[in-house]
């Protein structure tokens, strides 16, 4: 099953390669690829449809698969901890969180610490939105355990309360922004997934791989907080530090993403929903398949914002969002009729 | 291995929930716990799970004090069936009694068999294959309390279990209530296990414990067989009932508790 999904994210990536304002021929992706790890020899005619694969194309389908397979694999993790199936990392105001930490950065950063944010921008952008995603998970875990439990209401609602502060100080901080920083806050509110420095690519592959990488040993832990938390500590695991652990991990890795890619939504709400239908609800099959399917569907997302009104760009945010919208009130209406049955 | 409280009070916020109970559990008894609603029932049995912290006194299981136990080690001596679980994810029924072999090093297939034949005992083993949120409350119960069993079961091996159950009887119906207390009362004589178990059934606990604690506001009024604790002082007072104690027609000697008319 897991190499099943492997391949269809393999199929749909090597497409996507040759999809774009110029199209491409399977042939001339090969050869690109061939091209750029060395085994074929320069062609001039192609030299500049090479470049345009393997230097804009790629990292962009390499970022789409690391924010697809993070978003998803957080979602998962989320609604097994709030043992509740709408949980979601921009629901919960997790994705906000982090991008009011970057955009901070971006903001005061320049004016207040200017040397420092040249020297250490890479790194205190990724780490300033992982505070502020940690910061918001962990307020709204908090407000949403009522006695062991997780009230869903009051989940939702901190989760909005979280969004409508953090929506009101990017507002003000784009109000004080200056034009080129106000340009960069609305790419972070709508998502994108344009990158051409392999440097920050290759900076957040190093944090998402292992991020995801290690949440996959709490599979089974994660099963088992279903039933309920003393039931998983009843049942041989340490949930406290489980807990801990999965939080912050799923800071890290939607804070990273947010930093480098801005607010993309519904990813990790829809994606795990999909494959408990199609794999069913245990975690050690449920979080690699998520991983992988989440990818797959970003890339296919980020192929239609790519196309669809070429030369121009749709931001990504937007396409999962009128995927992911829709969906969410077909989940609440459906969660109304079984409470209701 | 005995499972002791010394001296335990339970507070929670300014409200002391059980005041000062001492009492040992042996394995191989069947001990019921009773009492009105609110009594601390469900508490203690949570502070016997380690799910509550004491606030004076010692909880030991064996040697050791249960907080020095590790979780994988607590989680093969000893199995917790709540008084609730809600599961809103589609785990099949035996995807759920599957999930008591998770402290256990025995190989899958053994697993399997094992959480069949706990569904069986249950007389879950027809709805194996069904998504257990679309259980009934009973089903659900049922399918629960298997997963316990899964996880205290023990083939072979000699080892002490003990087994705690919050009103495992609660959404049965009659015939399963009868058949899962006797399944208890099976695993505390033949197989090694301590059951402690709380229940509102008196007739149910009068006609199955060995041993039969009643707690009142917190603090244990009786303990000892259920003749013997199971009067009509006691009960009347206890539940503030006007109750009418007979004997059981058959064997002239088990309580038989009913309310007055008025």
């Amino acid at each position: 099953m897991i190499s099943l999904f492997a391949a269809l994210l393999l199929a749909v990536s090597l497409v996507s390669l040759g999809v774009g304002a110029i199209p491409t021929g399977p042939a001339q992706v090969a050869a690109a690829l061939g091209h750029a790890a060395g085994l074929v020899d320069g062609n001039p005619a192609t030299d500049n449809l090479a470049r345009i694969i393997t230097q804009i194309r790629l990292p962009r389908l390499l970022l789409g698969i690391l924010v697809g397979m993070g978003l998803a694999m957080a979602g998962a993790v989320m609604q097994a901890l709030f043992r509740n199936p709408m949980a979601d990392p921009g629901l919960l105001g997790v994705s906000s969180g982090a991008a009011l930490g970057a955009v901070a950065t971006i903001v005061l950063g320049v004016s207040l610490a200017p040397a420092l944010f040249a020297f250490a921008g890479d790194w205190l952008l990724p780490s300033t939105a992982f505070a502020g995603g940690l910061v918001s998970l962990g307020l709204v875990y908090r407000l949403a355990r009522v006695n062991y439990r997780t009230d869903i209401p009051t989940m939702l609602l901190a989760g909005v309360a979280v969004n409508a502060i953090t929506g009101a100080l990017i507002g003000l901080l784009s109000y004080v922004a200056s034009d080129t920083e106000l340009r960069d806050l609305i790419f972070w509110s709508l998502g994108s997934l344009e990158i051409t420095d392999w440097w920050r690519l290759a900076l957040t592959a190093a944090i998402v791989l292992p991020g995801c990488a290690l949440m996959l040993p709490h599979a089974a832990a994660l099963n088992a907080n279903l039933l309920g938390e003393n039931e998983a500590r009843h049942l041989g695991h340490d949930i406290e530090s489980v807990k801990l652990r999965l939080i912050l991990l799923v800071a890290l890795v939607v804070g990273v993403l947010v930093a480098v890619s801005g607010v993309i939504g519904f990813v990790g709400l829809l994606v795990p929903h999909l494959l408990r239908l199609m794999t069913g609800p245990d975690h050690r099959l449920l979080l690699p398949t998520t991983g992988l399917f989440g990818a797959t569907l970003l890339v296919l997302a980020d192929m239609v914002a790519r196309t669809a009104v070429a030369p121009a760009e749709i931001p990504i945010g937007i396409i999962t969002a009128v995927l992911g919208g829709p969906f969410f009130l077909w989940l609440l209406v459906r969660h109304r009729r079984r409470q209701a049955a | 291995m005995k499972y002791q409280l010394c001296q335990v009070s339970v507070e929670l916020g300014a409200n002391r929930l059980v005041h000062d109970i001492s009492l040992d559990f042996r394995v191989g008894e069947l001990c019921m716990v009773v009492g009105p609603n609110g009594a601390g029932k469900t508490t203690l049995l949570r502070t016997l799970a380690g799910d509550i912290a004491p606030a004076t006194g010692a909880i030991h299981l064996g040697q050791k004090p249960l907080d020095q136990w590790t979780h994988r080690e607590l989680a093969l001596t000893r199995a917790v069936l709540p008084q609730q679980s809600s599961l809103d994810f589609p785990f099949t029924v035996l995807d759920v009694a599957l999930m008591g072999r998770m402290p256990h090093d025995t190989d899958p297939q053994s697993d399997e068999s094992i959480a069949r034949k706990a569904l069986e005992l249950c007389d879950c083993a027809h709805l194996a294959g069904r998504a257990f949120p679309t259980l009934s409350g009973g089903e659900q119960q049922r399918v629960q309390t298997a997963r316990v069993l899964a996880q205290v079961w023990n083939e072979g091996a000699d080892a002490e279990r003990y087994l705690l159950l919050d009103e495992p009887v609660s959404a049965l119906d009659l015939s399963h209530q009868y058949r899962l207390l006797k399944l208890l009362r099976g695993l505390a004589r033949e197989e090694r296990v301590g059951v402690i178990c709380t229940l509102h059934n008196l007739n149910l606990a009068a006609q199955f414990a060995d041993r039969c604690l009643i707690l009142d506001q917190g603090r244990l009024v009786a303990d000892g067989k259920p003749a013997e604790v199971f009067t009509l002082e006691t009960l009347s007072n206890v539940f503030d009932l006007d109750i009418w104690l007979q004997r059981h027609p058959q064997d002239g000697q088990i309580p038989l508790i009913v309310p007055r008319l008025e």
